[in-house]
């Protein structure tokens, strides 16, 4: 028997709970300020987290998300300021796409090549990425010389702050990337082959899947979306940074396991992980609003982590 | 009088487990338990070894009302449980593994030297083919089995519980647990053995008890029963232990395999398999039939041989290989490499098909519903649904998935590995009756069995293997004799 219906909404309840808590507790939470800064805040880690949910199902899992956020945001940041330099060949109006894709593109070769590691080296990901972590990282040190990539066109700014019609673009952005990866998991082949790597990657092998290839495949996706995030991150900053998203990949797998992903593979969900990481985006912003300490933000963090992980523990023994 | 349960009843949630299990067992007997999957033989003796409680019944230990909480609670008592699937820990030595929990400490430290020596002692007086010094992850199954009955003697039990104990064993290796267990009945020691095995019940039984449906139908003296009325009991209706084949019209060759080899394991194997045949490979554990289906199916590589499935001559590297060129292949384990546990009926009989029910990568939703509900019915697979986990049927109706997951693929030539294991006498008839169906239809069927009742009477022809090599053919219907000779004593023409 699965579990009941309300087990299953304790996730989305919790939510709600935290969203009218705050509304009763703090006059400043429920203002369009703030929520749309929740919004913008918490966009870099959900979209990461997206990616990151397909790669738990498969049973893998990437540590290296956020040296991947900022060789992305570099390399795309740098697109631009090269097009703006040589001025004439390139205007500001073409080089900002043009950065952007050369960040998502960015991101994804670096996912595939996490992905070609884990399945062609049969290395346990978690090492794999681990290394990959520091390699990206002084890969994107290196190419900046350790220096923040400047001077990049204004219009950039619209990707992470701007708003249509008083919603704010990242949102939407967010929005249409749930939809996406939603689809890829519930209705095609790909995302079939995912639950079925992560739930028994050999019963997968024998049934004739292209295991390797698929996992791969996964792995560049949630590249190609951290390396979105990346381009989001460095609008919101105006700059490339090399030191970007360092230690975002904890929040990233934090927000998959708190929305029901399980790190043994075959269990994940885009609306868990979108849940995970508002009800992670809420508590940090309340702590502010309530003038909470930082530090005791983490703590409370770190305990609805590990209350999420055993109250769905316990669900499943039921 | 040891053990007595009176009326014990279990439920989970909406679903009976057991009514009304009855069970009485005496110091010094080996005591079968009997019963199809589902019967509630295993929540039964949960019960007893103190992993679960009943809701409802009484259990007596040696004549006074008992309740056990907890599995130390049973084995302080006295009753312990060697489990199907070895709770050891494979990199602790064997000694290790046997006072585990209960290590002789002194002032907390465990003397090592003591640990040794008293393991030994206890190996040698049982005689256990063991070495106390040995890693557990180096042993066979067989060895690990060993390992656990040890531990549950040293804890001085005097009601042992076997789940199943001989399902991945060789011939010898279970001959060597009955060992044990008659040198246990002539200590004094109470034996609970569940099996499905049914042709090895005699050598070891005294008492039996039959659960069918969560109830107790029947207890006696084995010796009072016949192999024909137990199976009665079990299912609840008249099933022959053999099963009736029908003769099929042989078609022409689908597969064809031409001196395959993969050197120690595998040495020139050639074999054909016709449309509307059952071949039948007999053999020793070892002998290499699993490693054949492997081979065949891509998985190992092979050092030379060919392959041709009707008629043209495939290259075959791996399973999407031998899924494209129509093969299936039934695990012998279908819990580690047939079936997603953790997934849906549903979605499990798809996933080797999904190419099929989809366009630019997109599932068509309304056939998908369509394949899984048609196979669902056509193999009458027993669940709430095809959104039910596969890792909560019990071992007929997974084995039922991981032959769907093939007959949704449309596959024409199936490779069966032990296609019956762990999986009870109603099911297996299923399984026989829906492998002759597809020979009808024209498929290719080799079956890999070590039960050899089951070989003689469900293959058409069968070949026999020993250390690699084929050594000979055989006729559907020979005895068992005539394999075992092939089996073990041929020498190999090789």
């Amino acid at each position: 028997m699965r579990s009941s219906l309300w087990q299953r909404l304790l996730p989305f309840l919790t939510l709600i709970a935290l969203f009218v808590g705050l509304i009763i507790a703090t006059p400043n939470f429920f203002t369009s300020t703030n929520l749309s800064s929740v919004v913008r805040q918490t966009a870099v880690i959900n979209i990461m987290a997206l990616g990151m949910t397909m790669v738990i199902i498969t049973g893998g899992i990437d540590l290296s998300v956020g040296s991947i956020l900022a060789l992305a945001g570099c390399l795309g940041t740098m697109t631009m300021t090269s097009g703006t330099m040589t001025s004439g060949t390139m205007t500001s109006g073409y080089s900002v796409p043009a950065g952007i894709a050369v960040g998502i593109v960015v991101g994804c070769l670096a996912g595939l090549l996490n992905g070609a590691l884990t399945t062609r080296l049969r290395i346990n990901p978690f090492i794999v990425t681990l290394g990959t972590l520091l390699i990206i990282r002084g890969f994107a040190l290196i190419l900046t010389n350790g220096m923040p990539v400047q001077n990049v066109p204004k219009g950039f700014s619209f990707l992470g702050e701007g708003s249509v019609a008083g919603v704010p673009f990242v949102l939407l952005i967010l929005l249409a990337v749930a939809a996406v990866v939603h689809v890829i998991l519930e209705h095609t082949k790909l995302g079939r082959y995912a639950f079925a790597i992560g739930s028994n990657p050999d019963a997968a092998f024998y049934a004739g899947i292209p295991v390797k290839f698929h996992t791969t495949v996964i792995y560049g996706i949630c590249g190609m979306l951290t390396g979105l995030a990346g381009m989001i991150e460095s609008s919101r900053l105006m700059t490339g940074q090399p030191t970007a998203g360092q230690g975002y990949e904890l929040p990233a797998i934090a927000a998959v396991v708190i929305g029901g992903g399980s790190l043994r593979g075959g269990e994940g969900s885009v609306v868990g992980t979108l849940i995970g990481a508002f009800i992670m985006g809420l508590l940090s912003n309340g702590c502010d609003l309530l003038g909470i300490q930082p530090f005791v933000q983490q703590a409370t963090i770190g305990a609805v982590i590990i209350l999420a992980v055993s109250v769905d523990e316990l669900r499943k023994r039921i | 009088m040891l053990l007595q349960l009176e009326g014990i009843q279990k439920r989970f949630g909406g679903v009976t487990a057991l009514r009304q299990g009855t069970l009485r067992v005496n110091s010094g007997e080996v005591h079968l338990l009997m019963g199809e999957n589902g019967a509630g033989k295993s929540t039964l003796m949960k019960i007893v070894a103190g992993m679960q409680t009943a809701d409802e019944g009484r259990l007596l230990w040696r004549g006074q009302p008992a309740t056990f909480r907890s599995p130390r609670d049973a084995a302080e008592a006295g009753i312990s449980m060697v489990h199907q699937e070895s709770l050891l820990a494979p990199h602790l030595t064997v000694a290790e593994n046997i006072f585990l929990g209960r290590e002789p400490s002194h002032y907390g430290f465990v003397p090592r030297q003591r640990l040794m020596q008293e393991a030994r002692h206890l190996i040698e007086q049982y005689g256990f083919p063991l070495r106390a010094d040995m890693q557990v992850r180096e042993l066979s199954p067989a060895g690990k089995q060993m390992v656990e009955i040890c531990r549950a003697i040293r804890h001085g039990s005097s009601l042992l519980i076997f789940d199943e104990p001989t399902s991945s064993l060789s011939e010898s290796e279970t001959k060597e647990v009955f060992r044990i267990v008659a040198q246990l009945k002539t200590r004094g020691v109470g034996v609970i053995y569940i099996t499905h095995r049914l042709e090895e019940l005699r050598t070891i039984g005294d008492q039996v008890t039959v659960l069918r449906d969560g109830e107790t139908v029947h207890t006696s003296a084995l010796a009072e029963l016949s192999m024909n009325q137990l199976i009665k009991h079990m299912v609840g209706r008249e099933v022959s232990a053999v099963y009736q084949r029908s003769p099929i019209a042989r078609g022409k060759v689908r597969l064809k395999v031409t001196g395959l080899s993969r050197p120690p394991l595998l040495k020139g194997i050639g074999l054909e398999v016709h449309a509307g045949e059952i071949l039948g490979i007999g053999g020793l554990i070892g002998a290499g039939r699993t490693e054949l289906c492997r081979a065949i199916f891509g998985i190992d590589a092979i050092a030379a041989g060919s392959i041709e499935v009707d008629g043209v001559p495939k290259r075959i590297g791996s399973p999407r290989e031998a899924v494209a060129a129509g093969l299936a292949y039934i695990t012998e384990d279908r819990q580690k490499t047939g079936l997603a546990l953790g997934l849906p009926i549903g979605q499990n009989i798809t996933l080797a098909s999904l190419d099929r029910i989809s366009q630019y990568g997109l599932l068509r939703q309304a056939e998908e519903r369509a394949v899984e509900t048609k196979f669902m019915h056509r193999l009458r697979v027993k669940a709430a649904g095809p959104k039910q986990l596969v890792g909560r049927l019990s071992g007929g109706n997974q084995q039922k998935i991981a032959i769907a997951k093939w007959l949704a693929r449309d596959a024409g030539i199936f490779l069966f590995d032990e296609p019956t294991r762990g999986i009870d006498v109603g099911a297996k008839a299923e399984v026989f009756a829906l492998m002759e169906e597809l020979a009808r239809q024209g498929a290719a069927i080799l079956m890999v069995s070590s039960e050899l009742p089951e070989l003689i009477s469900v293959a058409d022809r069968i070949l026999v293997m020993k250390q690699g090599c084929l050594t000979g053919e055989l006729p559907g219907g020979c005895t068992q004799e005539q394999i075992m000779h092939l089996a073990a004593f041929k020498e190999s023409v090789h």
